[in-house]
């Protein structure tokens, strides 16, 4: 089971990928900073909510200035958009694979030098 | 000039319309991104990285109608992901070009000439054919070899159906200023109408990291390429903008300029950055905190020269002042003489 990752100040985002990474916020604070991860992140979450729900799905906006701060996900094979609230979250699970993450310019170098090096 | 009269007139015409309505944020190009699947995987895109559910995501043609209708810019640019895989693209075209916007279908010329038949020429339709470069280069940049030859024989047969073709060109840190600039002349030998130039934006989600310009390098391989520029080249951009790429002009950025719509929604701030979405056009220009963004106002903005900002502000500039105005003209006629 994961933890969450202590709140740096100024902290953007972690630098490593956060993919498999479990977060239980404990604070407003943490929360905010959960799910701000969750929008940048290039891949699906599983949003465990208080219910015992769990929600998997691509968070692609979030509004904390709303008087009820809430976050909007695409989730797969549906057409609608879940919207769900701050204050539903227990948990965010970076479930998803990360795309933007790992997808090296070397690597790609490398096999374009060792194919043409046949 | 590379646009047709009757575009510069339209576009003179709307910019006219809102400065005698007092209209302060206006737009000048909607960007229409119906989808982001795309059929390359380019090392400096930050556009396409999402799961597999989310890019099989796309816009109906209603859906990009009404964006156009909603933001009433003269302009439509369709980039995306790839605008010609979505199964619907000709379709939202004709309802763009009934709609008599200047379409600009930005593509990487893939999948082009077998897609030419389902297309009307139309003095309102350019195909925006994405080259980065002389062969070597583009293959790189897109990351596959051989899109460089397709991409060419697509621009000769869209010529000879009569389609108007352009170029557009992302330059980035490697950029060899003599090879750029044989690149030029080898795009105007091809016959396109025109092209469009611009840095690369630092993506963050991009996986090239170390290669994007900074400004003042940007400003330095800008002015290598623009000085004693080759009479035969057309630029279908704001000569004030091309003098802001070669460091002879300061602008700040104008962000609702080139307003973003995609499957998310009315995208805050830009085209460039992800800060949130909003329902509604009005939405984006009442409730978009314009002042956080900008060089020196957001670290992201730091080093950005991209047109989608700051060719609307180089449009401005041209109609917002008598000394503009003759400077676009005098950047026309002499674009060497600065």
């Amino acid at each position: 089971m994961g933890s969450f990752m202590p709140l740096e100040e100024s902290s953007p985002k972690p630098e490593k990928s956060i993919e498999g990474q479990k977060l239980l916020p404990t604070t407003p604070e943490q929360l905010n900073q959960a799910i701000e991860w969750a929008f940048d992140y290039r891949g699906d979450v599983t949003v465990e909510l208080i219910t015992g729900e769990k929600v998997e799905g691509y968070v692609f906006d979030r509004n904390v200035h709303l008087p009820h701060p809430c976050m909007k996900l695409f989730l797969r094979g549906q057409s609608h958009i879940r919207i769900i609230a701050y204050k539903e979250v227990r948990a965010m699970i970076f479930s998803g694979e990360d795309t933007a993450f790992g997808k090296s310019w070397d690597e790609w170098v490398k096999k374009s030098q060792k194919s043409s090096s046949r | 000039m590379a646009v047709p009269v009757s575009q510069m007139y339209r576009v003179c015409k709307y910019v006219i319309t809102q400065k005698i309505k007092n209209v302060k944020r206006y737009p000048l190009v909607l960007m229409l991104e119906p989808l982001f699947r795309c059929n390359l995987e380019c090392a400096g895109c930050g556009k396409i990285q999402y799961p597999d559910h989310v890019l099989d995501r796309r816009l109906t043609p209603e859906q990009c109608w009404g964006a156009a209708d909603e933001c009433g810019a003269p302009i439509v640019s369709i980039p995306g992901g790839e605008p010609l895989v979505h199964p619907e693209m000709p379709q939202i075209v004709k309802g763009l070009v009934d709609r008599r916007k200047y379409v600009y279908l930005c593509t990487n010329a893939i999948l082009l000439e077998r897609k030419l038949i389902e297309y009307e020429p139309s003095p309102y339709l350019t195909f925006s054919v994405h080259m980065d470069g002389l062969q070597e280069e583009h293959d790189h940049a897109v990351c596959r070899k051989g899109v460089y030859e397709i991409a060419v024989k697509a621009i000769h047969a869209a010529l000879k159906k009569g389609f108007r073709v352009t170029t557009n060109t992302t330059l980035f840190d490697d950029a060899n200023p003599t090879r750029v600039r044989r690149f030029f002349d080898e795009m105007m030998e091809l016959g396109v109408e025109g092209m469009m130039i611009s840095p690369g934006y630092s993506y963050e989600k991009a996986p090239d990291q170390a290669s994007f310009l900074k400004r003042n390098r940007t400003r330095a391989l800008f002015s290598q390429l623009l000085t004693n520029r080759n009479r035969a080249w057309r630029f279908n951009q704001s000569p004030l903008f091309l003098e802001f790429l070669m460091g002879k002009r300061e602008y700040e950025c104008t962000p609702w300029g080139n307003p973003t719509y995609n499957i998310f929604g009315w995208q805050k701030p830009c085209y460039l950055l992800q800060d949130g979405y909003v329902s509604t056009f009005q939405e984006l220009m009442e409730e978009t905190d314009w002042k956080n963004y900008g060089t020196g106002r957001n670290k992201k903005c730091a080093d950005c020269m991209v047109h989608c900002g700051y060719e609307p502000s180089a449009v401005e500039e041209t109609f917002g002042s008598w000394s503009g105005f003759l400077g676009t003209v005098r950047a026309t006629i002499f674009p060497n003489a600065i």
